[in-house]
């Protein structure tokens, strides 16, 4: 131990003695001589009979050598300077480890930290660990035996953490359970920094000699969502407040784990909480299922949400040729007030609407043809719900499409020409997902369509009048629900749709598909949170709870936050608003506090000076061969420039790089995120023509027309948004002749505006000011929307349809008369993003949500890009194949 | 057994190597006697390049072999047909043949081998224009006329065989041995009284001495001398190189020898115009 430095292997050090020893072998040792053939040797004989004694070697290559060779010797000794014991004293070392949420954000650096400790600690003392917080199982913390060293690490390695807080109270009385079984523990308590209920207690029962604490400053926790009125999320972050204003993404994600959408939370210095909007089209919208932080953020970074706050698009369709929004009398008209604030309405027909993506359709008296019957079964098996209101047009034939068998005819209550009154809804059946709903008192129906009471599946019954007579039928098929109120969705036939609590109703029916949350019952755990904040199964510990226990439970061993709920639906428990607010806790002063990652470390030099050393006998070695005469200056010169890395290669001169091979082209647009996309998708697209066909693409290339040359391209992707401006003169000229040279323009935009065609709608209702900007300079040829018997449909793969992030929006081309001489069209112009589908990311997985993501859309976009590509590079080659049957129908004759 | 063979097998390579040379030296010889030849000899004699000296009667001693006897047919006698075995105008050439020869001091500078041969085959050219006839000690007789120079390079290829022809001597090599193996060597030429030049080829290394530091001198078959520093040897060697030369002067001059000295790193125009001068009859 020399100062505060120590060595690792001191006995090494005796080596040193052999310096001096080494000293005089190397003066002695003449460096080896050079061989020369010499002819006239014979003159040479005694030339020089007493100078025998061989050159010295320079000292300052012995000094060189020496100092090499005692390097070598240091470096392997190992010295090191080891920081002073952490703890005081002597008997086993209990460690209290926090394991609960709020330590799993940071649970790598608290594991290294009681790796350190153990790693310090363990050889004379013996380890006891006690993890805070109870286990899956349900058993409450326990503490270890004593531990030697491998074994409290093998227990660290298997310590995770929990998705619930830590159990002091339990935790203490294990502390005390330890103490009275084994004397003279010496308390350590690795905490994760927050205030907790019984955490004072715990700290007396430890009565830790240390506290290692993580800053509760990076604890983060998502609170509930709201919608707010326009329907969009307001995601919610809660910290513990602090001096500095803390910003923190929060991603949405869908239920594949993709990534809709991010927003930043910023949150002033002093405050706790802090919240921000996700400005999400509303078809994305209702996709996103939980709201995340990115990284290892734990548990207490995941925000599941339930049908509660997700936003829901909601279709309404009406029969008859009235006007359904006409104000107080339009069949529509109560229907769309009624539905939950932040709810997305949309209108039109039923397959476009369909399409579109929605959650929920409200038919009110709507006759189905057999086709809307076949759209709405697969809509309601895939998870829709449809709510139908009866009415004049659907009475007197009555469809198939309902809960149960009804009658055709309409039940007049009261009124002129009938017998009785208007009869009052009476209740919502027990267990059915109306129950818990308050019946109207002043509503009353007054005629109503009749279900088959021969027939009649009580089961189907969600509401019935005052006389027992069904007025609401519901039922589950495949993931949707499909309701029928009996009667109309305006005022014609009941005033139930003005009650003060038609919008409850309506709001409970439109939920059913997203996720209804039960009301009463008890509550079973469906998928509950880990410790590092996925989806698994419950563990043994969970317990049921009582609905009406919900709001005020705090998350447990028995109640782990998850996805809880029954038949009816489910509901999320997060961690968020199911614990304490987060505060810093109050450490005991008297005990030394120290950060996760400040515990002092052995600083160990030996590697270093082993390099030191090493470096210098190559330089010996140089210098030797140099001597010698075998290597000359200028050699040692670049051996040594090649040894320190210095040799750097010479750029060639410049080759535009589409002459050498072809390869695709984008139009920079100067956002990184869209270029990046363009790239992207286009490298995809150049993989799978490379991958697919007998064509060999390079790397896609980023251009600027007017400015980079453009002529080498086969085809050139021009993506246009609503912020593209109008190309200059130059730009317009190069595209120009790109077109008129035979090269494919591809001009493409991300969504049209809200009236544009395709599920793009209302994506960027900027665009098609934009395309018409940008296309006005340009010759572009008279246009034809493209079909599925056009050559582009079938250069390669078959294609149908032509979609890309989106579906539906026509595709266009050039007119028949307008194409060049071989029949190609120098010009596609869609707007479905195509290379939105196109792109990957690093690893391969798609990087856009489509829209509507019908089974095989990204395929069929890839196709249509491969399509593209051949179009560019074969023309109408592949059109003489169009003629096969009508030429072997010929030749058959 | 097999360093017999191994040298055997280094001689042959060697060998092989000088005959891939070969055709370049004696062009290269062709050119030099080019640049040699105008205005120096001129003269060409009548009746040059007769091999017939004179018939005589056998002899008892004479072998059948030796007589003529397609002359002898024509008479009663018979004849012996005797060569004209000793001539002042036969230029009989020696090139040294040891490994020493096959030094240089500096890798693009012939070897004292190559131009030796150079200079004996420009030599050769040279008294072959003027209408002599040239041997080569020990290997091939003299020939002359056109096609000689090549039979006579290809006789550099041949191990001494022949008997030695008599004529002006042409020594070439670097003369470096002990002096008594010097006189030894110009006794076995039947040096004394038939005039000529013996020229010592020298590697600029070997009279400059340009080594430093530490240097292991070697020659094969013979100790390595260490040398520790060697630029300070570089006075005394080119002292005893001095003493050499001047016991070669010496051993020529006895020996009626024009002593010549070419450096290899000097141009051989010079040197074969020396020794041309050097093979002038003394008269």
């Amino acid at each position: 131990m020399i100062g505060p430095i120590s060595f690792a292997a001191p006995a090494i050090l005796a080596g040193l003695a052999l310096l001096p020893a080494l000293y005089f072998l190397l003066r002695a040792t003449p460096p080896a001589p050079r061989r020369q053939e010499f002819p006239p040797l014979r003159l040479l004989r005694d030339i020089m009979p007493t100078e025998r004694t061989p050159v010295r070697m320079p000292w300052w290559l012995l000094l060189l050598r020496l100092l090499g060779a005692a390097l070598v010797i240091i470096g392997f000794a190992g010295p090191q300077i080891v920081p002073p014991r952490l703890l005081a004293g002597d008997g086993p070392v209990l460690l209290a480890i926090d394991n609960g949420w709020a330590a799993a954000a940071d649970f790598t650096a608290r594991i290294a930290a009681a790796r350190h400790l153990v790693d310090q600690v363990a050889g004379q003392r013996g380890i006891v660990l006690l993890a805070t917080a109870g286990n899956a199982a349900g058993r409450p913390p326990r503490a270890s035996g004593v531990l030697g060293r491998i074994g409290a690490l093998d227990a660290l390695g298997a310590l995770h953490a929990e998705p619930w807080p830590a159990d002091r109270a339990a935790a203490a009385a294990a502390v005390t359970v330890a103490r009275r079984r084994i004397a003279g523990l010496t308390g350590v308590y690795l905490a994760d920094g927050l205030a907790a209920p019984g955490l004072r207690r715990f700290l007396a029962a430890l009565d830790p000699a240390r506290i290692i604490a993580g800053s509760p400053d990076r604890i983060r926790l998502l609170q509930s969502p709201k919608l707010s009125a326009d329907g969009a999320l307001i995601a919610r972050l809660a910290v513990v407040p602090q001096q500095n204003e803390v910003t923190q993404p929060v991603l949405a994600e869908a239920s594949s784990g993709a990534a809709l959408a991010r927003i930043v939370v910023r949150i002033a210095p002093g405050a706790a909480s802090g919240a921000a909007r996700f400005d999400l089209p509303a078809a994305l919208a209702s996709q996103v299922t939980s709201l995340a932080l990115p990284g290892a953020a734990g548990p207490g970074g995941v925000m599941l949400l339930d049908g509660a706050t997700r936003q829901i698009v909601v279709g309404l369709v009406s029969g008859g040729t009235a006007n359904p929004e006409q104000k107080l009398l339009g069949s529509l008209y109560y229907v769309r007030r009624a539905l939950p604030p932040g709810s997305v309405v949309r209108t039109g027909r039923i397959g476009p609407l369909v399409a579109s993506g929605i959650s929920a359709l409200i038919l009110a008296d709507v006759p189905l043809n057999p086709a809307d019957r076949s759209t709405l079964d697969r809509f309601i098996a895939g998870g829709g719900v449809v709510i139908r209101f009866a009415g004049p047009l659907t009475a007197p034939q009555p469809d198939t499409l309902t809960p149960d068998h009804l009658l055709d005819g309409v039940r007049m209550l009261g009124g002129a020409l009938a017998s009785g009154k208007p009869e009052r809804i009476a209740a919502f059946e027990r267990g059915g997902p109306l129950a818990g709903l308050t019946p109207p008192r002043a509503a009353t129906v007054s005629r109503q369509i009749l279900a088959d009471p021969a027939t009649l599946d009580p089961a189907t019954v969600w509401a019935r009048l005052s006389d027992g007579t069904p007025i609401v039928l519901g039922v589950r098929r495949g993931r949707g629900v499909l309701v029928s109120v009996l009667t109309t969705a305006n005022t014609a036939w009941s005033n139930w749709p003005i009650a003060a609590d038609f919008p409850a109703l309506i709001g409970r029916l439109v939920r059913l598909g997203t996720g209804a949350a039960p009301k009463s019952g008890l509550l079973r755990p469906l998928r509950v949170l880990n410790g590092i904040g996925t989806l698994g199964v419950p563990g043994a510990g969970a317990r049921p709870m009582a609905v009406a226990d919900f709001a005020h439970t705090t998350v447990s061993p028995a109640h782990p936050p998850g996805l809880w709920g029954d038949a009816q639906g489910s509901i999320a428990l997060n961690i968020g608003g199911h614990v304490p607010p987060l505060a810093a806790a109050a450490l005991p002063a008297g005990v030394p506090v120290t950060g996760l990652d400040a515990l002092p470390r052995a600083r160990r030099f030996g590697p270093p000076i082993l390099a030191i050393a090493l470096a210098l006998l190559l330089a010996d070695l140089l210098i030797s061969l140099l001597l010698r005469g075998a290597l000359r200056w200028r050699a040692a010169l670049v051996l040594l420039a090649l040894l320190s890395g210095g040799h750097r290669a010479r750029a060639a001169t410049p080759v535009p790089a589409g002459a050498l091979a072809p390869m695709l082209a984008y139009v920079r647009t100067g956002d990184p995120t869209i270029d990046r996309i363009s790239r992207s998708g286009l490298g995809a697209i150049a993989d799978l023509v490379n991958q697919e066909t007998a064509a060999h693409l390079g790397a896609p290339r980023g251009v600027t027309p007017g400015v980079s040359p453009i002529n080498l391209y086969p085809l050139l992707y021009w993506p246009i948004t609503g912020a593209t401006p109008a190309p200059d003169a130059k730009a317009c000229h190069a595209l120009d002749a790109f077109m008129a040279g035979g090269g494919l323009l591809v001009i493409d935009t991300d969504g049209g505006g809200s009236d544009a065609a395709g599920s793009g709608a209302g994506f960027d209702p900027g665009a098609d000011a934009a395309l018409h900007r940008a296309t006005a300079c340009l010759a572009i040829p008279p246009l034809v929307a493209l079909t599925a018997r056009d050559t582009l449909a079938h250069t390669f793969f078959l294609a149908r349809s032509f979609p890309g992030r989106f579906d539906g929006a026509p595709v266009f081309i050039a007119a028949k008369g307008a194409r060049d001489a071989d029949g190609v069209s120098p010009v596609v112009i869609g707007s479905n993003d195509w290379a939105g589908a196109w792109a990957v990311d690093a690893s391969g997985m798609p990087v856009r949500a489509l829209l509507p993501d019908t089974p095989g859309q990204r395929e069929h976009a890839a196709w249509f890009g491969v399509n593209l590509v051949m179009y560019a590079l074969t023309g109408t080659y592949k059109s003489d194949q169009v003629q096969i049957p009508a030429i072997l129908r010929r030749l058959g004759q | 057994m097999a360093d017999h063979r191994a040298s055997a097998r280094s001689r042959i390579a060697a060998a092989e190597a000088l005959a891939a040379r070969l055709p370049a030296l004696v062009l290269a010889a062709q050119r030099l006697a080019a640049s040699a030849a105008p205005g120096r000899h001129g003269r060409r004699r009548a009746g040059a390049g007769e091999q017939f000296w004179q018939y005589r009667d056998v002899r008892d001693g004479d072998s059948p072999a030796s007589i003529d006897w397609r002359r002898s047919a024509r008479g009663e006698r018979l004849y012996v047909r005797e060569r004209e075995w000793e001539s002042v105008e036969t230029l009989v050439i020696d090139v040294q043949d040891h490994e020493g020869m096959d030094f240089t001091g500096q890798t693009n500078q012939p070897t004292k081998r190559d131009r030796a041969l150079l200079l004996a085959l420009a030599l050769a050219a040279l008294a072959l224009d003027g209408g002599e006839r040239v041997a080569l000690f020990g290997r091939t007789p003299a020939f002359g006329g056109p096609g000689a120079l090549d039979r006579l390079a290809a006789g550099f290829m041949l191990a001494a065989s022949t008997t030695p022809v008599a004529g002006r001597l042409a020594l070439i090599g670097d003369f470096l041995a002990p002096p008594e193996a010097i006189a030894a060597d110009l006794a076995r030429h039947g040096a004394a009284g038939r005039g000529g030049v013996l020229v010592q080829v020298l590697d600029g290394a070997e009279c400059d001495f340009p080594y430093r530091g530490r240097v292991l001198f070697e020659r094969r078959g013979e100790a390595a001398e260490d040398i520790a520093r060697a630029e300070d040897i570089a006075a005394a060697y080119r002292a005893r190189l001095a003493a050499q030369r001047d016991a070669v002067i010496g051993l020529a001059e006895a020996a009626r020898l024009v002593p010549l000295l070419h450096r290899t790193d000097a141009a051989p125009g010079p040197a074969l115009a020396a020794i041309r001068a050097g093979l002038e009859p003394v008269s």
